[in-house]
């Protein structure tokens, strides 16, 4: 068995359409794109300001489909249980992530 | 209140990273967690190769069940051994967890630490309305806070250290003791 790739190389490879990712490789890229996508979505909520339930529409429609967008356009996957597992993949901890920021920077710029 | 929030989450990810080290030196570093571990990833390549075997197979033969039988059981008896490993070092950090919180409520008793851009609904009210006076709920108290960071930021913490707990479905030994007694 070949050596495990490391987090960084698969985010940074994760465009890369030369290469063949294996199912855990693929959850662990859909993981840290939902982190990031929740890091900015957050920064720019925050920054607006968007408030109330908007915030959360904004979040939940852009993760959901630009990482929908990834899996099923670029990377192919086709079965259904394992599209359904990436839907699911760090999605708590990246909604985590989001509202920690949303409130970081409207208490910066807006409070 | 910015400078309450950044205290929140600094002490949220230095207490996941001390936590961490802390089950570094009691369970990581030994040499029964590190041979459980290759023991799990083994067995769980095996199981797959196992699995694609079967589906491509029209025919079922018995004695390919047979194997990806047993191959489960090891499994299920190697994920036993790695959580029972963990079991002495997470109580410790637990119970670290708790002090830490009942410090960090004192000091935030009945402090505003944040302003919320958002009306949370019903029950996590409790969490962010914690301890604090009026009916405005856009007023955030520590807890509510200190859940998110440990939400969001431990799980990563762990994941970027590679050591998540696994996430097979007998990971826990008392669950596979209620199934076994359906």
């Amino acid at each position: 068995m070949s050596k495990p790739r490391s987090h960084l190389f698969l985010l940074s490879n994760a465009f890369n359409k030369d290469l063949k990712f294996t199912n855990k490789e693929i959850s662990v890229i859909v993981h840290w794109f939902k982190q990031i996508i929740g890091l900015f979505v957050g920064i720019l909520c925050g920054a607006i300001p968007f408030t109330g339930f908007v915030g959360f529409l904004i979040f939940g429609a852009i993760c959901v489909s630009l990482t929908t967008f990834y899996y099923t356009k670029l990377l192919e996957v086709e079965d259904g249980d394992f599209k359904w597992e990436l839907m699911q993949e760090g999605f708590m901890s990246a909604l985590a992530i989001f509202v920690i920021t949303w409130i970081l920077v409207y208490n910066i710029y807006h409070v | 209140m910015t400078s309450d929030i950044l205290f929140i989450i600094f002490v949220s990810i230095a207490s996941s990273l001390a936590s961490e080290a802390f089950s570094w030196v009691l369970v990581y570093r030994t040499d029964s967690y590190k041979k459980s571990k290759q023991t799990i990833e083994r067995l769980e390549a095996q199981i797959e190769k196992l699995k694609e075997a079967e589906s491509s197979a029209s025919i079922l033969k018995k004695g390919k069940d047979k194997r990806l039988e047993r191959a489960e059981e090891a499994l299920k008896a190697a994920n036993k051994d790695l959580s029972f490993s963990k079991m002495k070092s997470m109580f410790a950090v637990a119970v670290s967890m708790i002090a830490l919180f009942s410090y960090l409520n004192k000091g935030f008793d009945g402090k505003i630490v944040a302003k919320l851009p958002f009306e949370p609904i019903g029950f996590i009210q409790g969490l962010s309305h914690r301890n604090i006076e009026g009916n405005d709920m856009t007023d955030c108290a520590m807890t509510f806070l200190y859940v998110l960071c440990s939400m969001g930021l431990r799980n990563n913490i762990q994941i970027i250290l590679g050591t998540e707990p696994p996430k097979t479905k007998n990971a826990n030994p008392f669950l596979e003791s209620l199934e076994k007694n359906k």
